[in-house]
């Protein structure tokens, strides 16, 4: 199998005595997306940095395309995009300044035609002249994303991506990396806060935090393995007394015993939800509090609530 | 392939800095504003457009004997005539243009008085002294049979010159002053003008005088503003620390250099683009400060070319400081927080402003030949200063400069080669 990524019990000791990165090992195949996972410090951003050869691992061995990163680092780093969170190019250039800059910092061949293509791509043709810090911020993703291909890389790294893009621009960059993906045969790791896009885009999701890998799988596979099924939703009037609402959650949890939340929203997690959503609607009708209810949804498990249940913590904490 | 990315890199950082207004003003408005300021502040010289005083020697023979001529602004015909005379009269009254107000108060010497004149010319007295040669009359006299040989009246005239000068025949007048003066320039400038004007008669030629300046002279008492200027010119380059502390740091800051570091562009070429980026806004900024500092009455003289070489070396060290400072910044605001608790005392302690009181190491005398430095010259700005100010108003020469010369070529690359391997350690090496 050719792996383009694989790390190999790799560790990060920062000079601070952070332990950043706890023995992670993966593999990442030739044309896959892998999502990156993780809260904020889990050691995403760490993880993307040791794979770009940015930093050394203090203990472990990494390998890009087959090569040590250890060895040739600037030819492997040739072959590598990177979209880094932050807007990396200059704000008072233009944006074809900026990708002009870059094309020649690449040694790119063909830059014009390229820089054509990446613009037409990123929807950018229309604002080309136009200077980089008066751009909205889906324009600046576009372009940090733009840059990361002028070179045509095989593997491409990209922080969140979508951070601060309005849906317009979001919905251009995620048919943008699919087409990389699907049509291009770019290997990609995708490192998001927004578990709906990873669960669509990615191939493999891995999951990280506190530095260490928590599971790796696809979408799908984490979802049977780790969603119990689906969920039923309750939510009452906020007049409730809370006294009642702690009633009838004792009053639920005796029928269904995996309930949660508090207040006047419970999420009831059930394998079977026709059988379940039965016995509920039986013992609201027993206690006659119609309306007293709000409303009652049934849904499926996402990958978030996958997440939550394996760190403890929502993607944004 | 590096020299396209360097010069990419380069035009970038420039068309950034020059895009950049808050930049932009800060490394050269800001210091041309200063230099004005202080222009104007300590400028202790006579105002423009007021006379100058100037002395004349007059060593005039006149008309040689036996000859007859036509005095051209009296028109009469003369013999034993003294043009010199004529001539001082136009100067007396000569008048700033398109102004009443007189170019010259002029004092007249006598002949044995030439010491005098010189004497009051050195203690500024006088600001120009002009001598008129012993054939001052004779060389006009060659002027008029040139200009007028086809005039049947000087034809008639001139048959009765037992002998007359031939029309190649030149007078040297000599004009004597202090270039560092702005009064003698503009002195100079006009006596050359007047004397001209005198000497081509209305025509397009100028015969029968040679004009000669001799502008080494130096005399007493510097204005304030002499004295300040080449600090001044210091301080814009000490000002640029913040610029290039913030230029090297920003990059870090916003994740660009991340992004560089992994293209084909080497860590060299990235921080010889920056260097190059502020040697090249250098060679712009400094040529129009001493422009400003000419315009505040600075005396503009060739030895400015030295001084922006003076200028260039302490460049490089300032950009050296600026990298040590990036090497440790956290981020932009932090660097230039730290540029300007460096650059500002740094220029007062150089002596920019005034002398600062700068202890002896008599030790250093022995490891260095008898040259011996002193506490601050570990600042790469004070021996830029005392180079600066001795090139600039020609008090030592380049000869005897030379130790202060060597010393700050020597401080500029050590500060530079220990910022670059400060900025590389922390921010290209990957840990």
């Amino acid at each position: 199998m050719n792996y383009i990524v694989s790390l190999d019990d790799v560790h990060k000791f920062y000079s601070n005595g952070v332990h950043a990165v706890k023995g992670l090992s993966l593999k990442v195949e030739e044309g896959e997306v892998l999502g990156l996972l993780g809260p904020n410090g889990a050691g995403k951003t760490t993880t993307m940095n040791l794979m770009i050869g940015l930093l050394k691992p203090s203990k472990g061995n990494i390998a890009i395309f087959g090569r040590s990163l250890e060895s040739r680092t600037k030819k492997i780093q040739q072959r590598i995009g990177v979209a880094p969170q932050e807007f990396s190019f200059y704000s008072h250039l233009t944006v074809y300044e900026n990708a002009k800059l870059f094309a020649t910092l690449y040694n790119v061949r063909n830059a014009e035609r390229i820089i054509n293509d990446l613009f037409n791509l990123f929807e950018l043709e229309e604002i080309r002249n136009q200077r980089s810090d008066q751009l909205s911020g889906g324009q600046k993703r576009r372009l940090n994303l733009t840059l990361a291909l002028l070179h045509d890389p095989d593997l491409l790294i990209l922080d969140e991506p979508a951070a601060g893009m309005d849906p317009q621009s979001r919905a251009v960059l995620w048919s943008s990396v699919k087409f990389l993906a699907d049509s291009e045969n770019k290997t990609i790791i995708l490192a998001t806060h927004l578990m709906e896009v990873a669960d669509r885009l990615s191939d493999r999701i891995a999951i990280i935090d506190h530095g260490k890998l928590l599971v790796i799988d696809t979408p799908r596979k984490l979802k049977s393995k780790y969603g119990t099924g689906e969920i039923i939703n309750i939510r009452l009037i906020p007049d409730l007394a809370s006294e009642d609402v702690s009633l009838l959650k004792s009053r639920i949890e005796k029928i269904l015993p995996r309930v949660e939340g508090s207040d006047h929203s419970f999420q009831i997690h059930t394998d079977n939800s026709i059988e379940d959503l039965s016995k509920l609607l039986g013992l609201l009708k027993q206690l006659d509090i119609r309306h007293q209810l709000l409303d009652i949804s049934v849904r499926s498990e996402t990958l978030e609530d996958v997440f939550i249940k394996l760190t403890g913590r929502t993607l944004r904490e | 392939m590096q020299q396209k990315m360097l010069y990419s890199l380069t035009v970038s950082f420039l068309k950034s800095f020059y895009r950049n207004r808050v930049a932009f003003f800060f490394l050269l408005i800001f210091p041309l504003i200063f230099v004005g300021v202080f222009g104007i502040a300590f400028q202790v010289s006579d105002p423009l457009n007021s006379p100058i005083d100037i002395g004349i020697v007059n060593n005039d023979q006149g008309i040689p004997e036996g000859i007859i001529t036509l005095n051209p602004f009296t028109e009469e015909i003369v013999s034993n005539g003294n043009f010199s005379k004529d001539f001082i009269s136009i100067l007396e009254n000569a008048t700033y243009p398109n102004n009443r107000t007189k170019l010259f108060n002029a004092k007249v010497y006598d002949l044995a008085d030439l010491e005098k004149a010189k004497s009051d010319l050195e203690n500024r007295v006088i600001l120009a002294l002009l001598i008129i040669p012993q054939d001052f009359s004779l060389g006009f006299l060659a002027a008029i049979r040139s200009i007028f040989a086809d005039d049947p009246i000087l034809q008639n005239i001139t048959q009765n010159w037992a002998k007359y000068p031939e029309s190649t025949y030149s007078t040297y007048l000599r004009i004597q002053g202090d270039q560092s003066l702005q009064q003698f320039s503009i002195a100079n400038t006009a006596l050359r003008r007047i004397t001209e004007e005198f000497f081509s008669l209305g025509s397009s030629k100028i015969i029968g005088v040679t004009i000669i300046t001799d502008s080494n002279l130096q005399t007493e008492g510097s204005t304030v503003f002499d004295f300040i200027f080449p600090g001044l010119v210091i301080f814009g380059i000490l000002q640029t620390l913040s610029a290039i502390t913030t230029l090297a740091i920003a990059d870090v800051e916003s994740g660009l250099l991340r992004r560089i570091k992994i293209t084909q562009a080497s860590g060299t070429t990235y921080v010889a683009s920056m260097i190059l980026s502020q040697l090249i806004l250098s060679l712009i900024q400094l040529p129009i400060m001493f422009l400003t500092g000419i315009f505040f009455g600075f005396p503009a003289n060739s030895r400015m070319w030295y001084g922006l070489v003076v200028a260039i070396l302490l460049m490089f060290g300032i950009t050296g400081i600026g990298f040590i400072l990036a090497g440790f910044a956290e981020n932009s605001d932090a660097a230039v927080g730290l540029a300007n608790i460096i650059s500002v005392p740094m220029a007062f302690l150089a002596g920019s402003f005034f002398i600062v009181p700068n202890p002896e190491l008599k030790w250093t005398a022995r490891i260095m030949g008898g040259h011996s430095l002193r506490v601050l010259d570990f600042l790469p700005a004070t021996p830029a200063v005392r180079l600066m100010r001795t090139t600039l108003l020609g008090t030592q020469s380049l000869r005897n400069s030379w130790f202060d010369f060597v010393l700050l070529a020597t401080l500029s690359a050590t500060y530079l080669v220990i910022g670059l391997l400060t900025y590389s350690r922390r921010h290209f090496q990957s840990k």
